[in-house]
């Protein structure tokens, strides 16, 4: 009886080890599938009259996971960490295929002489939280003009 | 006797694998770093009465295979007025042709602008001059316009 129930034990161990081991692989799947991607973000500053000074991004793409239906939510544009431009999409009918943003008309005001990186966060329907989808160097605006 | 042999033969695999790698490398490390394709033209223009504006005509830059661009950088007269930098995990490679940038570039009128691009791959450590223009003219402003307003 005694060694009946040693058995019944390790069965449940091993049991219970193969769902843990389940459950976690298919995590690290979830997590690896939900992550979007942006082609790269490059972008500077430039003076364009005196102490007036732009910052200009170079068009990107947003890919999301449209392997996994996923459906762009929105995104934000950062300079050192402040939004220079957020965008959301339609709440009805969001985009459900990779996604280039129209470039804006005037760029984005920036301080002559201060330095910058600008970063990409989005999220689409499978991102559980917005992701960092690409970044910069550091760039450095212009002082005055020549 | 036979597993002598087997080591010499991978000692000489190896060896030979480390010289076509360091062979393979030194002409990429040796060569110019960043390519220039096509031309830098620039024009300065008057955008009011008072100011003017330096154009840059869209241009190219072009890397060696392997090589990645990470940053650009345009010059009027040795002075900055355009600093861009590449995507940090993911830098362009092959040929690049940066967008226009919305507002062109500040300038005086009436003064005399040589442009110059410089530009940084991952094969070097600093920006190198590749590609100028000629001497750009700014026409002159024309201030006369606001001297009666001051006579009045």
């Amino acid at each position: 009886m005694k060694h009946r129930g040693g058995l019944v034990l390790v069965g449940l161990v091993i049991v219970g080890l193969v769902v843990f081991a389940s459950a976690w692989l298919t995590r690290e799947e979830a997590d690896a599938a939900a992550t979007g991607f942006a082609s790269p973000i490059n972008g500077g500053c430039y003076i364009a009259a005196p102490s007036q000074c732009r910052l200009h991004v170079d068009p990107f793409t947003i890919n999301i996971n449209d392997g996994a239906g996923a459906r762009l939510m929105h995104f934000t544009l950062y300079a050192n960490g402040q939004p220079i431009y957020a965008f959301q999409t339609d709440v009805s009918n969001p985009p459900n295929y990779d996604y280039t943003p129209s470039p804006v008309a005037l760029d984005f005001a920036a301080r002559c002489g201060e330095s910058y990186a600008i970063n990409l966060v989005a999220q689409d329907t499978t991102d559980a939280n917005p992701l960092n989808y690409g970044q910069t160097g550091i760039f450095t605006c212009p002082a005055a003009v020549p | 006797m036979r597993r002598p042999v087997r080591l010499w033969v991978i000692g000489v695999v190896v060896v030979a694998a480390l010289g076509l790698r360091s062979a393979g490398a030194q002409p990429a490390a040796a060569a110019t770093t960043v390519v220039y394709a096509g031309t830098l033209n620039a024009s300065c223009y008057r955008a009011a009465p008072t100011v003017c504006k330096l154009e840059v005509a869209p241009y190219q830059v072009a890397t060696l295979f392997g090589i990645r661009l990470e940053a650009l950088q345009l010059q009027a007269n040795g002075h900055a007025i355009w600093d861009f930098r590449t995507d940090v995990s993911n830098p362009p490679a092959g040929l690049y042709a940066p967008s226009p940038v919305a507002l062109d570039f500040g300038a005086v009128c009436g003064r005399i602008y040589e442009v110059r691009l410089l530009a940084d791959d991952t094969s070097q450590d600093d920006l190198t001059l590749v590609a100028q223009t000629g001497m750009v003219v700014c026409p002159q402003g024309r201030a006369e316009v606001y001297v009666p307003l001051v006579t009045r």
